[in-house]
């Protein structure tokens, strides 16, 4: 692992971003191989900056800040197929089953000759399991929700400074007051949105609270949409 | 020349790398399989780790640098989860040590240079998503901690911060040729130890860390470090007492009434983070 040098002795000046941080976050996750750990022991010996954000991250992980909430969407796979790869199979069954409880197992009683006494009907033949590796399965689509959406209408939240009310999805500025009529920009799309924060920085902090935002600043109203 | 590969040959890299991805990640976003595993092999060469590239790979949390890479690509749906699922962890992580509003203010400022300034495309996979976010956060909130020491030793006020360790007060403090004596003592019988046992005295007295929390922090069991903690606190005793009849010359029995264990430990606190007090007075900070 590509270790940055460290200046020794602590001055006090901010840490420097040249500190390897995700050296750091890899000690703590146990994900270091020995001498890539050995390496950063060393440095870390010799780095009072490095010390002081290993302590705060170590302090995080004991109190349980760490962790992962359950409700991750990270899905684990196994080596069993997903459901949905079952649905043929399980369509074929369907269709074979349905034909041989059609088949006429009765007595013949049309004209053609009778089978002979040592004729013993075949076994309903196995359901006839088709894989066909060569076509893929499509992908349940999954349309994104946006988070705004999954907390609770009329929850408030702080940022910045500033307090916003979750309406209709959309986190709205307390200030706003639609009869005000306040000159009003709107951004649609990331891209728009992107160029409105490069206009006006001031806005970044608001980010935070994702893609439908409504923010009055210095007597104008910006607004943003996905 | 047969184009047929052989069935002892090794697969292509990149079709190597192309299963690992179809066991580990959800490709849930724009970004798909094989723009990934081109990212994951240019890191590869790059990172000229040792071992093979396929292992190295292999190591990484595949599925949070799938997520990190996404919204470093400015993907809104990757932004959305990643919010969703490390947003209040980023807050609450800053709260921890800040005072609102500037766990507040830190908090949302490393949101947006996440976003803003890419600086999710920084995270390489090494560790997992949310302890990198962690060090992010650590260490924005580190220098938002020394910007307000500035400010409070320009102003002369003294300033609190939550959860800060260094503002303990009442720790008696060594008298001035005795302390400064055994300070020294102190640091030259530390230098002299092995890197992992240095380190475990700098945690446990110069950061304050409970074993508990250094568990965390070294990825080891309590349990270990407790005996090592031990054992390595007997070898600066001895070191410290080695150095002390060699410089100052006095007698072993003398040295050892001053420097048993108990006031060892005291004095190991104080000396180790003296210096960083000495330093914020002087206005070095």
């Amino acid at each position: 692992m590509a270790l940055s040098k460290a200046r020794d002795g602590s001055n006090g000046e901010p840490l420097s971003a040249t500190h390897d941080l995700e050296g750091l976050a890899a000690l703590v996750d146990g994900r270091l191989r020995d001498e890539e750990r050995a390496a950063l022991v060393t440095h870390l010996a010799g780095c009072a900056e490095c010390r002081d954000a290993l302590a705060l991250l170590a302090r995080a992980g004991a109190a349980g800040l760490l962790a992962l909430p359950s409700a991750a969407p990270h899905v684990s796979r196994s080596s069993f197929p997903p459901l949905h790869a079952w649905l043929p199979i399980a369509a074929a069954l369907v269709l074979v089953v349905a034909g041989v409880t059609r088949l006429d197992w009765s007595p013949a009683t049309h004209e053609t000759t009778s089978p002979p006494a040592h004729y013993r009907p075949a076994k309903p033949p196995s359901p006839a399991v088709v894989v066909r590796p060569d076509v893929p399965t499509p992908k349940p689509r999954i349309d994104p929700v946006d988070p705004a959406l999954l907390v609770k209408r009329g929850a408030g939240r702080k940022v910045a400074g500033k307090t916003f009310r979750l309406i209709a999805g959309e986190w709205v500025d307390s200030a706003f007051d639609p009869a005000a009529a306040l000159p009003t920009t709107v951004a649609r799309g990331p891209d728009q949105r992107a160029a409105l924060l490069a206009q006006r920085p001031a806005l970044a902090p608001y980010v935070t609270l994702g893609g439908r935002v409504v923010v009055v600043l210095e007597g104008t109203v910006y607004r943003w949409q996905p | 020349m047969s184009s047929v590969p052989r069935p002892d040959e090794p697969a292509a890299p990149r079709a190597r790398v192309l299963v690992l991805i179809a066991a580990r990640v959800r490709t849930r976003f724009a970004l798909d399989a094989p723009a990934f595993a081109d990212r994951l092999l240019d890191w590869a060469r790059r990172a000229q780790t040792g071992g093979t590239q396929h292992d190295a790979i292999e190591r990484l949390a595949l599925d949070d640098l799938y997520l990190a890479t996404a919204c470093a690509r400015g993907e809104e749906a990757a932004w959305n989860e990643c919010l969703e699922r490390h947003g209040s962890f980023v807050h609450g992580f800053a709260r921890r040590f800040l005072r609102e509003p500037a766990a507040g203010d830190v908090a949302d400022q490393v949101i947006a240079d996440l976003w803003e300034r890419r600086k999710l495309e920084r995270y390489e996979g090494r560790s997992t998503l949310r302890t990198w976010l962690g060090a992010i956060v650590a260490h924005a909130a580190l220098n938002a901690l020394k910007a307000g020491r500035r400010t409070s030793s320009l102003d002369g006020e003294e300033r609190q911060v939550a959860g800060d360790p260094r503002a303990v007060s009442g720790v008696p403090r060594p008298t001035a040729d005795g302390g400064l004596l055994l300070s020294g003592l102190v640091r030259e019988a530390l230098e002299s130890l092995p890197d992992e046992d240095k380190l475990l005295v700098l945690l446990y007295y110069e950061q304050g860390l409970t074993l508990d929390e250094m568990a965390v922090a070294l990825h080891a069991s309590k349990a270990t470090l407790s005996r090592k903690l031990k054992a390595t606190r007997e070898t600066l005793r001895r070191s410290i007492d080695a150095l002390a009849r060699q410089r100052v010359g006095s007698s072993a029995e003398s040295v050892r009434e001053g420097l048993d264990l108990g006031r060892l430990e005291l004095d190991l606190s104080v000396i180790l983070r003296a210096g960083e007090v000495k330093q914020e007075r002087d206005g070095a900070v």
